[in-house]
């Protein structure tokens, strides 16, 4: 059997006093690709945020827990060390950092280990190229400067060269041209294994076309209100998120 | 000796209610010190440059006429005082590929430093000037300090003074700066340490279509207090000048801001602008900004800006998501903030030193 990875158990939480996950429950397994779709504003980059420890979001209920552990409470970089890992839906500009340092210290943070600079400058180039980055971006500073669909593809490097067990990517679609999109969807691919899992939050399905969704959940008012599998695509395509809503009852 | 100070740093136009704008105060012990006998001069003199020690001192302020930001007392203090004093000459049409270092290294034997130099960049000639002050030993220290920097027509003068004193000492520096016609001037400053760091910077755009950059960062941790006084005049016509400062203050830090555009009538067609940003690390740092243009002149550009920035919460979070703790992530966005600056010092291992210093620094923020 499969080991759980993420385990999310009623949980409720605002920000500012607004309330917007409103009871969210989801289980994830290692080995499996979880899609969620949802409506802007449903909450989607608010649970990746939660999941990551944003200290804006107060969970007021529930927990959170990784591996078996709780990890509710748990400081962001904790769980970036336990194996979690964001692609951000929009991605931080940090200049002073080159890319290549950037992602070589944050290695060496998340596995505690020193990480020689040769022979990391050869893996990362090699992924770069797989990613159709050009390789001048390593020794660009971080995302500063990046066009939309480059801060994605960035992140998309930094998943592959970090290697988490679970990788959330939310919206790392939106954005990219049709050959980015393919080059991306690849690379998640790449990445894919038995021993990881990871949850798309997306409004296209182009990025699945070449990863099997086991699961897919839609995200409504800050709680999810169909699970199914890759057919429930096709009957949001169909219907809109509106009709969802009947079906779970509300 | 102990000595007060009074109306340091003052700016040009007192236009701002509050006291600590106007100008500052110096308060404490300034004993005279012998010679300070230690060569700062680090490496060999190149060829196309001649350094003179002490006497000639005095022939060139007479020659050059520059005009320090320094109340008289205290410049009668410093002249009387002064134990360390070079005159460092660019022959014409020479450019000095390597940069000349002077390395003040301030410790029991020396405590007081109070050191004079004057850089004179003859014409077309191209050089950098990099001056360090540093201490040693846990007394208290205390440096003050004129250099004088003055381009000839057509001359590019580069000064990087670093100052990584220790929490108890004090630093007073003054910088004077002219530049004749298409000549230029670049002073980047970093005040990094000493409990209180009082410095200005005031360079005069004499000559057509010169030019001159103040780019400094400071740094305030603990109890530090920061105050600073830069002016750029424009007296010639097409000149063009730029005042970038970039700042970090945690803890308890003070700091006080005055930077000077001063289009001087009869300076047509210049331009000025002036920055300077402000990252706060903690509520309880004190933080006055007073940037100022003055327009003596209508056919002029001038832009002022001055910002303040709490950390930004989001970059904090994103470092974080990629396993760094959270004073990692603030030294990641201190450097990120402090980059542009650091950039134009060239010295690649004085870059490496001050970022070691910024790290050791921030441990405790
Ligand atoms: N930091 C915040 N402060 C205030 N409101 C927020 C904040 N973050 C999210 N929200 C609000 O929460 C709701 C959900 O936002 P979000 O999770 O970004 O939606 P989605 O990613 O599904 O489009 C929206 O109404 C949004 O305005
Ligand atoms: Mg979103």
């Amino acid at each position: 059997m499969s080991k759980l990875l993420l385990k999310v158990q009623n949980l409720h939480a605002s920000v500012e006093d607004k309330v917007i996950i409103k009871g969210l429950d989801l289980q994830i397994n290692e080995g499996e690709v979880h899609v969620i779709m949802g409506p802007n504003g449903a909450g989607k980059s608010t649970l990746a945020n939660i999941i990551m420890g944003h200290p804006n979001y107060k969970v007021t209920e529930g927990s959170i827990y990784f591996e078996g552990e709780d990890i509710t409470e748990a400081r962001t970089d904790e769980r970036a060390k336990k194996g979690l890992f964001l692609s951000f839906q929009a991605p931080e500009e940090i200049s002073g950092i080159t890319m290549e340092n950037f992602m070589r210290s944050s290695r060496a943070v998340l596995s505690g280990e020193e990480v020689k600079a040769y022979a990391f400058h050869k893996e990362l180039m090699l992924i770069m190229d797989e990613l159709q980055m050009d390789r001048n971006y390593a020794v660009r500073h971080v995302n500063a400067g990046f066009s939309g669909g480059e801060k994605k593809k960035s992140e998309i490097l930094q998943m592959l060269v970090l290697n988490p067990k679970l990788a959330i990517l939310d919206e790392t679609d939106s954005g990219l041209d049709v050959d980015a999109v393919k080059t991306v969807s690849s690379g998640i691919n790449q990445f894919k294994n038995s021993r990881n899992a990871i949850l798309i939050i997306t409004h296209n399905t182009k990025i699945l076309d070449k990863l099997h969704a086991d699961f897919v959940h839609v995200l409504m008012d800050g709680k999810i209100v169909k699970t199914g599998g890759t057919a429930l695509i096709d009957q949001i395509y169909e219907t809109g998120f509106a009709s969802m809503e009947s079906i779970s009852g509300k | 000796m102990k000595n007060v100070f009074k109306g340091i740093n003052e700016i040009p136009v007192k236009t701002w209610s509050w006291l600590s704008v106007n100008d500052t105060e110096l308060k404490g012990e300034f004993p005279s010190w012998a010679a300070y006998k230690e060569n700062p001069l680090t490496g060999s003199v190149p060829e196309g440059v001649e350094i003179l020690v002490m006497e000639p001192l005095q022939t060139y302020f007479e020659k050059y006429k520059l005009e320090p930001r320094a109340k008289k007392a205290f410049q009668t203090y410093m002249q009387e005082n002064r134990n360390s004093g070079y005159v460092i000459r660019i022959t014409k049409g020479q450019t000095i590929e390597t940069p000349i270092f002077l390395s003040f290294k301030l410790d029991e034997s020396s405590p007081v430093l109070v050191d004079n130099v004057f850089i004179l960049a003859e014409e077309n000639s191209r050089a950098t000037v990099i001056i360090r002050y540093s201490p040693a030993g846990s007394l208290d220290l205390s440096h003050s300090g004129l250099t004088q920097v003055y381009a000839q027509n057509g001359a590019e003068l580069n000064l990087i003074k670093v100052q990584m004193l220790a929490d108890q000492d004090r630093h007073v520096d003054h910088v004077a700066g002219a530049a004749e016609a298409k000549a230029k001037v670049k002073v980047v400053l970093a005040e990094l340490g000493a409990k209180q760091s009082i410095t200005n910077c005031n360079i005069d755009l004499r000559g057509e279509n010169s030019e001159a950059r103040i780019d400094s960062i400071y740094l305030g941790d603990k109890e530090r207090m920061l105050d600073i006084n830069y002016r750029i005049a424009h007296l010639g016509k097409n000149t063009v000048s730029e005042i970038h400062s970039r700042g970090v203050l945690a803890d308890r830090s003070e700091k006080v801001f005055r930077g000077t555009i001063d289009f001087v009538s009869g300076a047509s067609g210049s331009r000025g602008k002036e920055e300077e940003y402000a990252v706060l690390f903690s509520p309880f740092v004190k933080n006055v900004s007073a940037p100022l243009l003055l327009c003596g002149e209508d056919d002029v550009e001038g832009a002022h800006a001055a910002s303040t920035g709490k950390l930004d919460e989001s970059k904090l979070f994103y470092l974080m998501t990629r396993g760094f703790s959270e004073t990692d992530a603030k030294k990641i966005i201190l450097e990120a903030s402090f980059n542009p600056v650091l950039q134009k010092i060239t010295d690649e291992s004085l870059k490496e030193q001050i970022f070691s210093y910024i790290k050791e620094r921030l441990s405790y923020v």
